[in-house]
């Protein structure tokens, strides 16, 4: 039977009729529920200790996949240095290349930055300076081919100096930064909704309108982009508002999502049975959400957007626990949520990669501050 | 030049259908091939489908040969109950036909029909336990026993942790 027809009978079942026949037999339990849930019975397979090593905490989240291989860049104050992990090999490990610094005075070390890849160049831009501790919009090139280390000098402004922002990149030839925590003149941070898109084309900054709808300020939240769509969900954030220099978990359960060919945002809404009237860009979703976190991660598997691990707001410990070994599944297509136990999951602040056929790859820092990495099997 | 109205299809056995072209092109693969091939009156072979299936497709391609091109790629939700009586009449087939008729519409690419023969597979699942499923299409449960229990016991379905 066709893997198509499999799916049309299952799209005319129930909940309950599809469950009893995930109860017949092996294939079709598979079968069920990869469609319900896009994905079958996942298990966390930890493989920390086979790498040996590991790039710096304050990096896990830099990372940039390109053909296969995954790049994690250290701006480092004598040599930078670049992570290479290639998924191409049937046995995966870290490799390790010094940079070779184009223009050596212009150099300006930074701790943790955010990149993006166009075709076989990493760009990178913002992240805290080593040498003062405060925010930087340094922008740089890392060609992967000859490991050269370019400092871009853009033509027009630059996006204000920034850390944990995000950068996407889109429709071959453009990077989008969103948000970020920013500092002023008296040295207070602050998050910013601010939405900015790289041409490679113009070498240039362009800011988007702020008049039109745009997510809240935030920082360390997540983004991905895929098919000229970004999605961005999550976050912390503090404000000028506040003399406390304590950040909070957003309190935006949404997901946002930028359509970079028509310009236009809409969001997911997180579910809430009180939706009445509702702007049409906003598109209320049933099931559970994933809540408030920071630090998690976002992937898209099988047509479907998946957030895993994170920092969450809970009552209890045992409630954090738990939600950490939990994917949080939403179909657009149906525009419901739902969750799968990914089997051994510790809590983890973390990034996936998809690098493989449905293979996920998951970095990140448990609560111990320790690097953990592994790959979500199903 | 007046347009061929008749296209000949071979089955997997070699028996020769003659048939309208408006009837042909319900298949979007027979369409697809149809344009590339131009006017031409050698049979098309169709190796996957046997002689009294292709017939029984046939009969299913004339009697919707003036429905319009409906587009199913939407989010709505799908309901089974809506067979018309011949639709439900033409379905009135063994297993083994039923299940034929799947892989030919699916391999012909005919949407509509892929669709009432799924959509009838699926009201042959509905209101069922696990066991009588595996009853209905002599399916072997190759669970172990305590794989049994545990998949019984699988809470994820009712949405809540």
């Amino acid at each position: 039977m066709p893997t198509e027809a499999i799916d049309i009978i299952i799209d005319y079942l129930n909940v309950k009729d599809l469950q009893n026949l995930s109860q017949s037999c092996r294939k079709l339990r598979r079968a069920a529920r990869i469609f319900h849930f896009g994905v079958n019975l996942p298990i966390w397979k930890d493989i920390t200790s086979d790498l040996t090593v590991a790039p710096p905490l304050s990096n896990y989240r830099d990372g940039v996949l390109i053909d296969g291989k995954f790049y994690i860049v250290i701006l480092a104050e004598i040599v930078p240095i670049c992570w290479i992990l290639d998924f191409t090999q049937n046995t995966i490990g870290w490799m390790q290349v010094p940079l070779l610094i184009m223009n050596r005075e212009e150099y300006h070390p930074i701790r943790s930055t955010a990149g993006a890849a166009i075709k076989n160049d990493i760009y990178m831009f913002g992240g805290e300076s080593r040498l003062t501790g405060k925010p930087t919009n340094i922008m740089y090139k890392l060609e992967i081919k000859t490991m050269k280390l370019f400092k871009v000098i853009v033509n027009g402004d630059s996006p204000t100096p920034r850390l944990m922002h995000s950068l996407d990149s889109v429709n071959s030839g453009h990077i989008i930064l969103f948000g970020g925590r920013c500092m002023t003149h008296g040295n207070k941070l602050y998050d910013t909704k601010d939405f900015f898109i790289y041409s490679v084309y113009k070498n240039m900054w362009i800011k988007y309108d702020q008049t039109s709808s745009l997510p809240s300020p935030r920082s360390l939240h997540n983004s991905i982009a895929i098919n000229g769509k970004l999605y961005i969900y999550g976050g912390q954030h503090n404000t000028l508002r506040s003399n406390s220099l304590k950040t909070s978990i957003h309190d935006d359960e949404d997901i946002w999502v930028f359509d970079s060919y028509k310009n236009t945002w809409h969001k997911y809404l997180a579910p809430n049975p009180s939706f009445l009237c509702l702007p049409k860009e906003w598109i209320p979703t049933t099931g559970i959400g994933p809540g408030k976190r920071r630090g998690a991660s976002i992937f898209i598997l099988r047509r479907r957007i998946i957030i895993l691990g994170g920092s969450i707001e809970c009552k209890n410990i045992g409630e954090n626990e738990k939600t950490g070994e939990y994917m949080n599944i939403f179909c657009p297509l149906k525009k419901t949520w739902r969750h799968v136990k990914v089997d051994g999951m510790p809590r983890l602040e973390c990034v996936a990669i998809r690098c493989r056929e449905n293979g996920v790859f998951i970095i990140g820092k448990n609560r111990d501050a320790k690097i953990v990495m592994g790959w979500i099997i199903d | 030049m007046a347009e061929l109205k008749k296209v000949k299809l071979t089955s997997s056995e070699g028996t020769e259908f003659i048939v309208d072209r408006k009837v042909a092109e319900k298949s979007v693969l027979l369409k697809n091939m149809l344009e590339d091939v131009g006017e031409s009156d050698m049979a098309i072979p169709l190796p996957n489908v046997t002689g009294p299936i292709l017939n029984k497709v046939i009969d299913y391609c004339t009697h919707h040969r003036d429905d319009p091109f409906v587009n199913q790629e939407d989010d709505s939700k799908k309901v089974s109950d809506d067979i018309d009586d011949w639709d439900a009449e033409f379905c009135k087939v063994d297993q083994g036909t039923l299940f034929e008729l799947i892989l030919s519409a699916n391999y012909l690419d005919i949407k509509p029909l892929l669709d009432l023969t799924c959509k009838t597979v699926a009201n042959m699942i509905k209101g069922k336990t696990p066991d009588e499923i595996r009853k209905t299409f002599n399916i072997i449960n190759d669970f172990t026993p305590e794989e049994e229990e545990h998949v019984r016991k699988e809470n994820e379905w009712c949405e809540e942790r």
